[in-house]
């Protein structure tokens, strides 16, 4: 009996498993099996497909579980697996497409239980991102008064923008300070709430809330290559002429202490 | 690609993140370390900050879970050129992964799942191993797995079947104890007989891991202590095969990082009183260093 035959009946027999099904599948790879075999053998193998792409959820969404309770966790979680084999060699990327799942599901909460799973896989792509040059406090202090409006930066690769539309990330750390126990959730009224992420010098995840203003200076800035010419231009609605070269000079401190800038530029460079 | 020899480095445990911190901040009786290639395929960030500031202290082995060597799927080269990079930071003492298929139809088990013992899976994974080792430039060294069903149509017995692969293709073996014993209790083939008949030459590592027992049958869980019949099993291995590097293997149910020290001691004291198999003399920062030239 030929490897092909053998490894295509195996794995359509996982998978039907993980949907609760019998197929052809289960009759030809039986017929395969030695009698001597544990008569729970098949099983044992049925079984571990599903508990471990479920455990590898439960430990990448450890706050998504408390949020939606172990039994809703496992009945969804159990679906994703059911309707996603895995195409994937780490199983660290097998949960790329749980968020879209989730927020599509039938849940009551679906579109924050979507969202607190984004922020969960967000958090692990700032865990996991390349390492980079992370500039010093006083990088700026050497710059010429000439070669500031051209300024431009380089984010950290572990950098994120994060807009949270359903209080995702307060529910997340309400999870994470009673261990979900209290279910009454924060309200959210769908106006999206900007949040940044990253990993610190300490390598250690941080994220912080950021109010209007600042969220659209790091939209330009940080992550959309403008220069601090551009990006004043920008935010000249948003804040008051005389507070805004102060805010600036603010923000762009506060990215540098905290890790946030991998390089900055400026065209006026000698 | 040939066999090569693999220096003897004593005894070694599984390094998993939540010991990074017990690992750098103390001196400890552990000769080695095995790590998961495949937790640390991200060229930076704070896995591979951690690993690099351990591997400067401890020789480190990279042990995969995702190769697929027996899969009928064609080899997968974005996997082997991530892996080739990690082999070329790391210099690891041994690269490993399972004498198994993960894989097929472009769809993963995450699973070590069990090859028939034939002649058309000897000479498939032969091909497939020189492979990967021209690829890698690298012996590749491969774990008998645990298995939960046999094959009608096997015509070999695993040890045969690893000999002829092992003799085929260079690679080396990883030989699993707790997998010996699992597969005696799960299939009837007797581990003895297995200890026996296995050619020393290839065998480059030995895993001791914990399973469950369901009375029936047993799972190769790795989330327990070593059972005292896989201690048993280890002194025979070391009998007949001598010094050679072996590890303790915890997956999950991860105890404190001191509980497996004191196992992997266990495990020493197993292997002098059998034959007076040591760690090998211990090594200075700065000879360990030298170890990455």
């Amino acid at each position: 009996m030929s490897l092909d035959h053998l490894q295509h009946h195996f794995m359509g027999y996982l998978l039907d498993s993980a949907q609760q099904k019998e197929t052809e599948h289960l009759e030809a790879l039986a017929a395969l099996v030695a009698e001597h075999s544990p008569k729970e053998g098949l099983q044992v193998y049925a079984h571990a497909y599903s508990a471990r792409l479920i455990d590898v959820m439960r430990t990448d969404h450890e706050k998504l579980s408390l949020f939606l309770g172990d039994k809703e966790f496992v009945r969804l979680v159990s679906a994703y697996v059911a309707s996603h084999p895995s195409q994937v060699r780490s199983l660290r990327n097998y949960g790329e497409e749980l968020p879209d799942f989730l927020s599509k599901s039938n849940h009551v909460e679906a579109a924050r239980a979507g969202q607190l799973c984004h922020f969960e896989r967000t958090l692990m792509d700032v865990y996991d991102a390349a390492s980079a040059d992370q500039l010093a406090a006083d990088a700026l202090t050497t710059l010429a008064p000439e070669q500031w409006p051209s300024l431009s930066l380089t984010p950290h690769l572990s950098a994120r923008l994060f807009v949270d539309n359903t209080a995702a990330i307060p529910t997340w750390q309400q999870c994470a300070k009673d261990s979900g126990k209290s279910r009454n959730w924060p309200t959210y009224e769908g106006d999206g709430e900007a949040w940044l992420l990253w990993r610190d010098r300490s390598r250690v995840c941080q994220f912080r809330h950021l109010d209007e203003a600042e969220r659209q200076a790091a939209t330009h800035m940080l992550f959309g290559k403008k220069s601090l010419a551009e990006t004043a231009e920008e935010l000249m609605e948003l804040v008051d002429a005389e507070a805004l070269a102060p805010a600036l000079h603010g923000w762009l401190g506060k990215w540098l202490t905290d890790g946030l800038v991998s390089e900055i530029d400026s065209a006026q460079r000698a | 690609m040939t066999a090569t020899a693999t220096e003897y480095a004593g005894f070694g445990l599984g390094l998993r993140p939540a010991h990074f911190h017990d690992v750098l901040e103390g001196d400890h009786p552990v000769d080695w370390f095995e790590v998961i290639s495949e937790n640390f395929f991200v060229a930076g960030g704070k896995p591979r900050y951690y690993l690099s500031q351990i591997r400067e202290q401890y020789p480190v082995a990279l042990h995969g879970v995702s190769l697929s060597i027996g899969t009928r799927d064609p080899l997968d080269t974005n996997y082997l050129s991530t892996l080739k990079a990690l082999i070329s930071d790391v210099k690891p003492m041994i690269v490993s992964d399972h004498l198994c298929w993960t894989s097929s139809g472009g769809t993963n088990s995450h699973d070590l799942l069990p090859l028939p013992y034939t002649e058309e899976a000897v000479d498939h994974l032969v091909q497939r191993i020189s492979e990967v080792q021209d690829y890698l430039g690298h012996q590749i060294t491969l774990e008998n797995v645990s298995a939960y069903v046999a094959f009608e149509h096997s015509v070999l017995e695993e040890w045969e079947f690893l000999n002829a692969v092992a003799n085929g293709s260079g690679c080396g073996v990883l030989l699993d104890v707790n997998n010996i014993y699992v597969n005696e209790r799960n299939l009837g083939t007797s581990a003895e007989r297995f200890l026996d008949h296995i050619e020393g030459k290839h065998i480059k590592q030995i895993h001791v891991a914990g399973h469950s027992d369901y009375g029936d049958y047993v799972i190769d869980t790795h989330d327990a202590p070593v059972r005292p019949e896989v201690f048993n099993l280890y002194s025979k291995a070391c009998e007949r095969f001598g010094p050679i590097n072996a590890m303790i293997e915890r997956d999950d149910h991860i105890p404190e990082f001191s509980v497996l020290v004191d196992e992997l001691d266990v495990l020493r004291r197993h292997a002098e009183q059998v034959s007076g198999t040591h760690s090998p003399q211990k090594n200075g920062p700065d000879q360990r260093q030298s170890e990455r030239s």
